[in-house]
């Protein structure tokens, strides 16, 4: 299984904002469903490079990552195994995984 | 060794004691100042990022978004320099993450953010999660420099 190295910052905006594709042109719901979940079919696994952007809101990560549980339908305990987050900030991460398990409910 | 060699040598041996006492009082007061004010000034960001959260969510200020999420950046950065802050789900990132959610969370970045009455819920939130994580910067300090209140355990 090959693994796919995703830059937020490169492969989609160095500004990411937003929840919706109604809430400009580089929200979660697009990052999701343009880029992660098509190197989640197509690899085995993920690495997600936060770092480069102007920052993240809670809104675009939960979408993006949160939706992956909801409109994906992946469960957390796959998702631990094959995704990863690499930042230097490390409450991303911590906030990420807080999302992808609040999914769930 | 006798005792007028021990005699002899006991001034010396009491001035590098005596030196190493004041050097080790001196360390610990100067790192108490640097953290008092590393704390003071994360307590100031966690203020300032509170206002223009609130000026976005309740007068639709919405050009302050990326003031918001660059302050927030900023603010781990500074947190990042006390004890046990990189420690996963250690109760200072926990106040961190409910206050950025608390801010960023919802509609946030929208095309039309709804605008929130003062006392809504979400206000309410960004409030309570500001007042934790200024209550949890306080028991950083207060445990890690003043040696009170506490484990240095990071979930105290």
């Amino acid at each position: 299984m090959t693994t796919k190295h995703i830059s937020i910052a490169k492969d989609f905006s160095p500004f990411p904002a937003g929840r919706y594709v109604t809430d400009g042109p580089f929200p979660g719901e697009a990052f999701r469903d343009q880029v992660l979940l098509p190197a989640l079919r197509e690899h085995g696994d993920v690495t997600v490079d936060l770092d480069g952007t102007n920052g993240y809101g809670s809104s675009f990560l939960e979408e993006a990552f949160g939706g992956l549980v909801r409109k994906g339908g992946y469960s957390p305990a796959d998702l631990k195994i094959r995704l990863h987050i690499k930042s230097q900030r490390q409450s991303y991460e911590v906030r990420i995984w807080n999302y992808i398990a609040d999914a769930v409910h | 060794m006798s005792l007028d060699d021990f005699l002899k040598w006991l001034p010396p041996i009491l001035v590098v004691l005596g030196w190493i006492v004041v050097n080790w009082q001196n360390d610990k007061r100067e790192l108490r100042k640097e953290a008092r004010t590393l704390i003071d000034a994360a307590k100031k960001s966690v203020g300032e990022i509170a206002v223009k959260a609130v000026n976005y969510h309740v007068d639709g200020q919405h050009g302050l978004a990326f003031e918001i999420k660059a302050g927030l950046d900023a603010l781990e950065i500074e947190c990042e320099r006390l004890p046990f802050f990189v420690v996963k789900n250690s109760p200072l990132m926990g106040a961190h993450v409910a206050f950025s959610d608390a801010v960023t969370g919802g509609d946030f970045e929208a095309t039309a953010p709804a605008k929130k009455a003062p006392n809504s819920p979400e206000v309410a939130t960004i409030l309570r999660t500001r007042t934790e994580m200024l209550a949890e910067l306080e028991r950083v300090f207060r445990v890690h420099y003043l040696g009170r209140g506490g484990s240095r355990h990071p979930w105290g």
